[in-house]
């Protein structure tokens, strides 16, 4: 199967481990990822959030560049927060009560639009390739210690962003109550999933990152504000599951949890180590394979050591 | 001097901006505790349809970070028919719309000032969505690609591809049957 990658700037730049643990992911479960090369970045956040008419021309001019630079009609979005944009842009545009503006939009770009992509996430294509036995043949590590007499799993407190699942009558790629994607393949190679509150909660997306600019303070106070009401829960919730490590599909949140799990322990008053946050395609990666000098944690601040030793992976 | 048109309230504004009635939401959300296990929705959803619905104007200028979380999250609890989703979206918009949007949140400014004024943006124009009275065409009409992958400067007479579309797959099938449109 091949599907068209949309490949957005922060992808790229800011969360580069997030684009190649999704690459590495498609490429194990069978699935050719295309990406358009010359993919105009917009920023489609801003508009999604400021201005509905930026927001669709933004957005359709995008979509016709990948119409006309690929076969496909799958458009895969990796980004939690981008395949709700894409989502939403192309419903839209599928609205008669759309049909004027999208039309004088395409007069003007000089262009058509068929309007042949559905917008996919990770768990639509692990869904279609993963069935009956085909994930199985392919797991070739177990993820737990199997070192010794009895084979120890590794607990994971999985996490599913709710932009993939919700609204299940529209996405339908699984039961955002009841995930089952992620976790069954989890499953299938040797983790355990433990039963914890947050797996499915919202992470905050946009709301939670942290800019890098000198005259940011005033911005990043507030996403920081935002973050520790957000993500206290979620650490919590790990930690009282007794989980050894957090995964999850959503880079926004990774980032978040990663960074102030230590304040809100603290807060808390959680007298445990910080537990490392990975992306779920990468537990998936390990046990298809995937060596671990593959996975950088340098700029986490809780490294993935302990999650290597115990599936017994060198990083030397 | 000209008479102030007659306010519409939210809930018809919505209802003709979206096609969306919420009325039939009022009394399901009335708190009856039958879904308990979805309390956490309850706030933000219930305030957000109460508002609409009894023209709470105050509604458009706090959106703040709960609010979004709860209704997003409760987007799958609401009757198939009603899309929470664009309520919210519609309520965002028209909070912006009407100057309303909090204005002392830097994330928000931040988002705002995310996207430069279209009429300097460079590739896509103001007329290109319809802001503009769309100009008069040029006689030679600029490629597709020309327009929206270099911008509107000058190009040659006889020109090619960028480098990285000719390497795309299917660019040339692309390219080939617009010459047989042509022909």
């Amino acid at each position: 199967m091949k599907v068209t990658l949309i490949k957005s700037g922060i992808l790229s730049s800011v969360y580069k481990d997030f684009e190649s643990s999704m690459s590495v992911c498609l490429r194990q479960l069978g699935i050719d990822d295309e990406t358009i090369q010359n993919w105009s970045d917009t920023g489609e956040e801003g508009p999604y959030l400021t201005d509905e008419k930026k927001f669709l021309g933004y957005t359709l001019r995008n979509l016709c560049i990948a119409e006309k630079t690929t076969r496909n009609d799958k458009l895969f979005i990796a980004d939690p927060v981008l395949y709700q944009v894409y989502r939403k842009a192309i419903k839209r545009l599928q609205d008669p009560s759309y049909e004027n503006i999208k039309n004088k939009m395409l007069e003007s770009l000089e262009v058509e639009y068929s309007g042949r992509f559905r917008a996919v996430n990770i768990l639509h294509l692990m869904k279609l390739q993963t069935g009956g036995k085909k994930f199985d043949r392919l797991i070739i590590r177990k993820l737990g210690n199997d070192r010794d007499e009895e084979f120890d799993p590794l607990r994971i407190a999985l996490h599913t962003p709710p932009e993939f699942m919700r609204p299940m009558s529209e996405i339908k790629s699984d039961h955002p109550d009841n995930p089952m994607i992620v976790s069954s393949l989890i499953h299938k190679a040797g983790g355990q999933c433990v039963n914890w509150g947050s797996f499915n909660r919202w992470l905050g997306g946009y709301l939670t990152i942290q800019l890098k600019n000198d005259n940011s303070s005033s911005f990043n106070k507030t996403t920081k504000d935002y973050a520790l009401k957000i993500i206290a829960p979620v650490v919590q919730d790990a930690h009282e599951s007794n989980a050894e490590v957090i995964a999850t599909l959503d880079p926004r949140g990774l980032e978040a949890i990663d960074t102030y799990q230590e304040t809100i322990m603290k807060d808390l008053g959680i007298e445990k180590k910080p537990l490392p946050v990975m992306y779920a395609t990468d537990l998936i990666n390990i046990s298809l394979g995937m060596s671990a000098n593959r996975i950088d944690s340098s700029s986490r601040k809780t490294n993935y050591e302990s999650v290597f030793k115990k599936l017994g992976l060198s990083t030397s | 001097m000209e008479e102030p048109s007659k306010e519409t309230s939210l809930h018809e504004k919505l209802e003709k901006d979206t096609g969306i009635n919420l009325s039939p939401l009022k009394h399901w959300w009335s708190g009856d505790g039958s879904m308990s296990s979805r309390n956490v929705c309850k706030n933000g959803l219930s305030r957000i349809i109460d508002s609409i619905i009894n023209n709470d104007e105050s509604i458009l200028s706090s959106i703040d970070i709960w609010l979004m979380q709860d209704v997003f999250c409760a987007t799958d609890i609401a009757p198939s028919e009603t899309d929470l989703e664009r309520v919210l979206e519609w309520l965002r918009f028209e909070s912006i719309k009407r100057d309303m949007a909090p204005k002392d949140n830097p994330i928000f400014q931040f988002y705002n000032s995310f996207i430069p004024p279209l009429d300097t943006w460079g590739r896509l124009q103001p007329a290109d969505i319809g802001l503009e009275k769309i100009k008069q065409k040029e006689e030679k009409k600029k490629g597709f690609f020309q327009k929206l992958l270099r911008g509107d400067e000058e190009e040659e007479e006889e020109r090619i591809p960028l480098r990285e579309i000719q390497d795309l797959p299917g660019f040339f099938t692309f390219k080939d049957s617009l010459g047989e449109k042509e022909e």
